[in-house]
């Protein structure tokens, strides 16, 4: 018995004894909260010992460092944007993974914000069963993400029409003509985590217009639209986040090997009721009781 | 100042009225001005704040216009605009600073707008009299959410607001315009309507106030014109009641003094007439007592003196029977000793009747005409011997030029006689003169020795009946002691007066001095 456990320690979980830093930003609530999820995520599934460093005012790399140097670190999550501007500094050094934030795929390994288009579309089926063509206008900086939407669409029976847009003036176009052509109930717009083509002053204000004159589906990758207005979203499953990025970390720390971004297996779904009913969609009290969170707040 | 003392004289009603009038005036003109001028102040900053937030909503409204370069969409924009009335003039400018669409009168150059394209958030750029021209930048806005602090920690990319173009507007000062004439013309109205009722209120109660105290003075003057004794009635505010209360003491007072005045003044009226009474009783009686005295004297004078001359006459013929017989020698001298103080005792007896003929008024002047000089030659002649008697140089000064007077010589001699016989007697071995002068007020007789003279304080006494320096003088010298006193009468009843100037030791002067109006008027000179 005592020499399997040596076993196990020594080859099978060799991370077990391993100390994870935690370099998160200190901010306020609500923030903080999806900080302290993703860090209980992390702590759930790491069984070794666990360094937090709050970073409430600016640290320079190196002090992180010789702390990280005397707390006898041995693998590092970066968390959020101050997090991430420890990355260049803490790359090579340790065993590295990044959330909190919408990351793609550029070098560096963590879980992204950014849902996954197939739990998008899933939803898509679900909620709006008669959508066939889902329309999306994105910029080069997004183009990796339609790729995977791409297969993630025909994989959910959906016709997926990108349109590439260069600034906000061609994505307005873009926009406008799908208006123009677009058919209720068949076709919907789906806005990516794009600052130009998902922009929220200038976009979405005419998206939600529009879509409500003429009876359009729209969803969104970020959370905060649907309270706005466009059908449903997916909020991130922080604590599953921080499951997913301390296995990230110590199949790094085990293998040695980059595993990339992932996307956010999230199956939160946030739904906008009343533009459900406004849609003349209606749903089960079954199927109501699986979302996260509903809109209005206070009830329709 | 000035003002106020223009009306100082006016009555207290009157002042009160026009100073409240003023003071009300000036408060409620200030008032209005301030109202009207914060009023001003306010709504200008509310319509200066209201139109940049019209451009701020402007520039929001604008962004989808400039992004699709629509003039549909920027007069979507500008139809929410528009709908301010105060709002006269719009320009959407794009990011190569060309209108995109322009509405109402707007003007601008290229410096001007240059400059507008610097601003970063909505601003009064240009100030007209009668509108402001406020730009406001159009951003296309990319930051996260800014709700609450941290969300920018959840993403990852921070992009910068980016300027799309510029809105201006143009608002019209003429609802503000409006406004303060509104404001002016309202408040002038209150302010008119309530200085009305203000004056009328003060009119009233500065009326009842002042009723009081006009009656209070009415009373006063009315006691002042009258003489009598009026009291106020007590009414009014506290201090008015209290002057009348007062006032009507100081009556009451003085009505009580006026009684006490009257009641003592008869009493000082019987007063004085008893004791009037009394007075002329007794100097009825002093007269009496007087005239019989002087009476009294001169008639026993006159008895005295007739048996004394029959006396003096039988003696002298004895004497002069006796004088042819040697042998009766011894009883002449006495014959003779009796015979001078027969002399004195007629010399007294003359004297008192003299004296009482004075004092009785009964003495009359006999006036005649006389030589000055001549005068003084008759009395050298009667005094020179008795002069020698004392071993006395005397000498007499004549005037120079001689003059005739009218006068009682009998007295004018008598007075001088009487005067340098004194001398004579009371001088030895000295210097007795009489000198004359005349002059415009008079004529001077001064009678000079140089003998014991006489004590300053007993200078006056010497002209009084019966006095003499001391009993010593009396003895070493005898005298009636009435010579002084019927010579002073004597000067007097003449119009002039004796006097007497004198050094103890060094001897004495007496002055006769007769008046040139009652002694000269008739001078003639010699």
């Amino acid at each position: 018995m005592f020499k399997a456990l040596i076993t196990y320690f020594l080859i099978i979980s060799p991370s077990a004894a391993a100390t994870l830093a935690v370099v998160y930003p200190e901010v306020p609530a609500p923030y903080k909260q999806v900080f302290e999820q993703i860090i209980e995520g992390i702590k759930a599934k790491h069984v070794g010992p666990m360094v937090k460093y709050p970073i409430e005012s600016p640290v320079t790399p190196e002090n992180l460092l010789s702390q990280m140097g005397e707390d006898q670190v041995d693998m590092v999550v970066t968390l959020g944007r101050r997090g991430l501007s420890y990355n260049k500094a803490l790359n090579g050094q340790y065993p590295l993974v990044t959330g909190a934030l919408p990351i793609k795929p550029n070098g560096i390994s963590g879980v992204s914000l950014i849902a996954d288009p197939i739990k998008l579309f899933k939803q898509l089926n679900t909620l709006s069963p008669k959508t066939r063509n889902v329309h999306v206008v994105h910029t080069e900086k997004s183009l990796w993400l339609i790729e995977k939407a791409q297969q993630a669409a025909q994989a959910s029976d959906l016709n997926l029409i990108s349109y590439k847009a260069s600034d906000i003036r061609e994505a307005v176009k873009h926009y406008q003509k799908i208006l123009e052509t677009a058919e209720p109930e068949v076709d919907s717009i789906w806005l990516p985590l794009d600052s130009i083509t998902a922009n929220e002053k200038v976009i979405l204000p005419l998206l939600l217009r529009e879509s409500w004159d003429n009876n359009l589906i729209v969803f969104s990758s970020k959370p905060g639209h649907v309270k706005r207005g466009l059908l449903f979203t997916i909020f991130p499953d922080s604590e599953q986040d921080g499951v997913r990025l301390a296995e990230m970390l110590n199949a790094m720390f085990n293998e040695g090997k980059a595993p990339g971004v992932e996307l956010s297996n999230s199956e939160k779904v946030g739904v906008n009721l009343r533009t459900a009913s406004h849609l003349g969609l209606e749903y089960s009290s079954q199927l109501k009781s699986t979302f996260y969170q509903t809109f209005p707040q206070s009830g329709f | 100042m000035i003002f106020l003392r223009r009306y100082e004289n006016r009555s207290i009603w009157r002042q009160l009225l026009i100073f409240l009038i003023i003071s009300i005036c000036l408060l409620s003109l200030t008032s209005s001005v301030t109202a009207v001028w914060t009023s001003y102040n306010q709504s200008r900053q509310a319509l200066e704040q209201n139109s940049l937030r019209i451009a701020e909503n402007l520039s929001k409204l604008s962004v989808l216009s400039l992004i699709t370069a629509s003039q549909e969409n920027a007069e979507e924009a500008l139809s929410q605009v528009l709908g301010f009335n105060d709002v006269t003039g719009v320009v959407i400018f794009n990011h190569n600073k060309t209108p995109l669409l322009t509405q109402g009168s707007i003007n601008w150059d290229a410096e001007e707008l240059g400059r507008w394209f610097t601003i970063n958030k909505a601003t009064l750029v240009k100030d007209f009299s009668a509108a402001w021209i406020i730009a406001a930048p159009v951003f296309l806005e990319n930051s996260p959410q800014p709700d609450a602090i941290g969300a920018e920690e959840l993403d990852i990319e921070s992009e910068t607001d980016h300027l799309l173009g510029v809105v201006v507007i143009k608002v019209s000062k003429r609802s503000l315009q409006q406004l303060i004439n509104n404001l002016i013309s309202y408040n002038l109205l209150a302010t008119l309507l309530l200085s009305i009722f203000l004056i009328w209120l003060l009119y009233s109660v500065l009326q009842r106030l002042t009723r009081p105290i006009y009656r209070l003075s009415e009373t006063m003057d009315l006691a002042q014109s009258s003489g009598e004794h009026t009291y106020a009635t007590i009414e009014g505010p506290k201090e008015v009641r209290s002057m009348a209360k007062s006032y009507n003491a100081m009556m009451k007072t003085l009505e009580e003094q006026e009684d006490k005045l009257i009641a003592l003044n008869s009493g000082l009226e019987s007063e004085v007439e008893v004791r009037t009474r009394e007075l002329v009783l007794a100097r009825d009686a002093a007269l009496v007592a007087a005239q019989s005295k002087s009476e009294f004297l001169a008639n026993i004078s006159h008895e005295l003196r007739t048996p004394l001359q029959a006396v003096t006459g039988y003696i002298e013929l004895v004497i002069e029977e006796l004088d042819f017989h040697p042998e009766f020698d011894a009883q002449v001298e006495d014959l003779d000793a009796a015979l001078q103080s027969s002399h004195r005792l007629l010399h007294l007896i003359n004297s008192i009747l003299d004296l009482a003929k004075c004092e009785a008024g009964k003495m009359d002047l006999i006036t005649q005409q006389c030589s000055l000089n001549g005068l003084l030659k008759e009395i050298e002649s009667t005094i020179r011997p008795l002069a020698l008697k004392n071993k006395n140089q005397f000498s007499v000064t004549y005037s120079e030029q001689d003059y005739y007077l009218v006068l009682d010589k009998e007295k004018v001699q008598q007075i001088l006689i009487n005067l340098l016989s004194n001398a004579c007697k009371f001088t030895e071995n000295g210097n007795v003169t009489l000198a004359c002068s005349v002059d415009e007020t008079g004529v001077t007789w001064k009678v000079t020795d140089s003998g014991t003279g006489i004590p300053a304080e007993q200078l006056e006494h010497i002209f009084l009946k019966f006095e003499q320096l001391d009993g010593s003088v009396k003895r070493k010298y005898s005298g009636t002691g009435l010579g002084l006193a019927i010579s002073r009468h004597f000067a007097e009843m003449m119009g002039g007066s004796l006097s007497v100037s004198s050094e103890v030791n060094k001897g004495s002067t007496f002055t006769l001095w007769l008046d040139r109006s009652k002694t000269f008027e008739n001078v003639q000179s010699g």
